[in-house]
């Protein structure tokens, strides 16, 4: 069975929460699927047993081959490609790796190579399996690493598997919660916790995935969060009351539940609430794509009348120039605007360009 | 206009606080809201009119007409995003679809058009004096990194003679991070003081130092782990990253967002560590570092 450990914002706690499930819960699998600030590893402190490097293909071109006739700068959506001073640029920490510019370039020019984002570590810490996934630093998105870590996390299913997921409620939380058996949303009861538990709670809803709230830090006085999970009928699962002895091991990274009896109490019966409704539950299957559809659909009713409007512009896909390139810019590290760079099609350089945003 | 961005890291240190409390210290005319994932600035600013909102378009979303499938498993085959499922008829799954349009390209049958897809909402706030922007991207959409881009440039628009903007960050070090650093000149990273935030606190540095902006660091409940606090200021040090101050841990904080206001509304210590760490901000921001107390 997976359990998914969410929160819209961060900082309520996912961490604690996983980890500390993880470790009351016999023979298990914790993953950190929070790839981009992953500390899990720091509280388990796991003997690695091994690491993989997670790559992904990114475009090479050939110059002698390059004919300058821009097909794939015009089918790249991710405005990965540009063609510049009579060459072709590559700027792959935007590339999504679909492949298209390959298939559709006519002199065969482009070819795919391997490129690393990244790694995963699988490493042992008592009886808990820790996986761990580290996005390198600069890289856009760890989605990769995350696929890895779930397949490769959960090859036992007789462990009961804790997921560690990021913040938010966009594309890297619904990989991270997609398999997922039960959901678990971690709220604190703040205005800003309630708020973001909206959307967590909209998002398991929207993927039918049964789930229940665990209120951390809680003052045991009224709150925005109570108040919430009140007025929508949300169940409680349990609540971590704020506690300066648990915030300093926390802060510590020490894994509280075998540090003081109190807490591991407190997790076992969490835990054991955990899997009672589980238990209930009818494991739910694939998110239906048909009713997927219908819902995304009724959402955007204008989607039709839209057809026509032009591709927003991707302006946000500045990319470092390739540092090789330094003579272009004086660090390497100057962001250009490829989208103006195409306008232009050519002796624009991308300091100037950059002076106008 | 100087662009002044809050980052973190590690969710939950404190950003949005730092951030309304800078933007009601310096009456800021221009700020944002740069969260796209979990957007909370709009709660504590104050603002009586409602926001001009405008959907958000993304990339476009692979669409399959039925009646014109054959079958062939070409796009099945093509997708590396593992969208496309194959069956009578054959579907397209719009949350796993990235919009690159490979499907749509080998299609023989033109039964795949790439359509636009809503992937969220803008809401802009403005009257004659100031500007905010502010956005929500849809659940589960992926171009976060747009709508990030897209909320800087509709405050840009607006925010006429404004010298500064503020402008809130989202956690993490992905693709709507890297978004909202582009073309800032400052970024302060609110950090925590735990084993966690350090190690995220180094993350989002480095991230950080692939722009061609200033960095300086100040802590947030600085005295719930005293000895990782110190830590962190010897790391600033190490680096010769600019400290800018620290905040005490507060229990006021959490009532006055819980009333909607920022801890410079109320008198409490956490108001009064950020106002320093902001007098300091700014003196860095424009240039007026000598003004700075060393350490």
């Amino acid at each position: 069975m997976k359990v998914a450990v969410l929160s819209g914002k961060g900082g309520t706690g996912k961490t604690l929460i996983s980890v500390n499930l993880a470790a009351v819960a016999g023979l298990s699998t914790y993953i950190d699927c929070d790839v981009e600030e992953p500390n899990g590893h720091l509280f388990f402190k796991p003997d690695i047993v091994r690491e993989e490097l997670i790559t992904v293909k990114i475009p090479q071109v050939d110059n002698e081959r390059c004919a300058g006739c821009r097909t794939c700068v015009q089918f790249c959506n991710y405005n990965a490609l540009a063609y510049v001073n009579n060459k072709l640029i590559i700027f792959d920490d935007v590339c999504h790796s679909c492949g298209g510019c390959v298939l559709v370039c006519p002199e065969s020019a482009l070819s795919e190579m391997d490129k690393v984002i990244g790694k995963i570590e699988i490493g042992v810490s008592g009886d808990v399996s820790v996986y761990t996934g580290i996005l390198n630093t600069g890289e856009a998105t760890g989605i990769p690493i995350i696929n890895r870590l779930l397949e490769e996390g959960s090859l036992d299913e007789n462990k009961s598997i804790l997921i560690d997921c990021p913040p938010g409620s966009a594309c890297i939380v619904m990989e991270s919660i997609k398999d997922a058996d039960y959901c678990v949303l971690v709220a604190e009861p703040t205005l800003f916790g309630a708020h973001n538990l909206n959307m967590v709670y909209e998002l398991v809803k929207l993927f039918e995935k049964p789930f229940g709230v665990v209120l951390n830090k809680d003052l045991n006085e009224e709150n925005p969060v109570d108040q919430f999970c009140a007025d929508k009928g949300i169940e409680i699962l349990g609540r971590i009351p704020f506690d300066h002895t648990l915030a300093s091991l926390n802060s510590n990274a020490e894994i509280v539940v075998y540090k003081k009896e109190e807490y591991r109490e407190k997790f076992v019966s969490l835990f054991e609430t955990i899997m009672e409704k589980m238990q209930g539950e009818t494991p739910s299957d694939e998110p239906n794509i048909v009713s997927l559809m219908a819902k995304r659909q009724c959402c955007e009713g204008a989607v039709n009348k839209q057809r026509d409007v032009q591709r927003c512009p991707e302006e946000a896909r500045r990319s470092p120039v390739p540092s090789e390139s330094g003579n272009d810019t004086a660090s390497g590290q100057e962001r250009m605007c490829v989208d103006a760079l195409r306008d232009e099609q050519s002796d624009v350089s991308p300091g100037e360009e950059r002076g106008a945003s | 206009m100087k662009q002044l961005l809050i980052l973190s890291g590690k969710g939950g240190t404190g950003k949005t606080t730092v951030a309304s409390a800078f933007i009601k210290l310096a009456k800021a005319k221009a700020y944002a809201d740069c969260d796209v994932d979990a957007p909370n600035l709009h709660l504590v600013t104050e603002w009586n009119q409602k926001p001009v909102r405008r959907d958000y378009y993304g990339l476009p979303v692979a669409e399959l007409t039925a009646e014109l499938c054959t079958s062939c498993d070409l796009c099945r085959q093509h997708c590396r995003f593992a969208a496309v499922s194959a069956g009578d008829p054959y579907l397209v799954d719009p949350y796993a679809c990235e919009g690159c349009g490979v499907c749509a390209y080998v299609c023989p049958t033109g039964a795949i058009e790439m359509v636009p897809a809503v992937a969220g909402d803008l809401k802009l706030y403005r009257d004659e004096e100031k500007v905010f922007s502010t956005a929500q991207l849809k659940m589960g959409s992926g171009t976060s990194g747009l709508l990030v881009t897209e909320v800087k440039n509709e405050m840009k628009t607006f925010a006429c003679d404004a010298s500064l903007a503020v402008i809130d960050g989202s956690p993490g070090i992905g693709c709507p991070v890297i978004a909202s650093l582009s073309g800032v000149d400052m970024v302060l990273i609110v950090a925590e003081p735990s084993i966690s935030g350090i190690s995220d606190m180094e993350r989002i540095i480095r991230t950080a130092e692939g722009f061609d902006t200033k960095i300086a660091v100040c802590t947030n409940k600085h005295n719930m782990n005293p000895t990782i606090s110190e830590k962190i200021e010897q790391y600033c040090e190490g680096e010769g990253l600019p400290f800018m101050g620290r905040i005490p841990f507060d229990p006021a904080a959490v009532k006055a967002v819980n009333d909607a206001q920022t801890i410079v509304d109320i008198d409490c210590p956490s108001g009064v560590a950020v106002t320093e760490i902001f007098e300091n901000t700014m003196a860095l921001l424009f240039n007026r570092v000598s003004s700075i107390a060393d350490g």
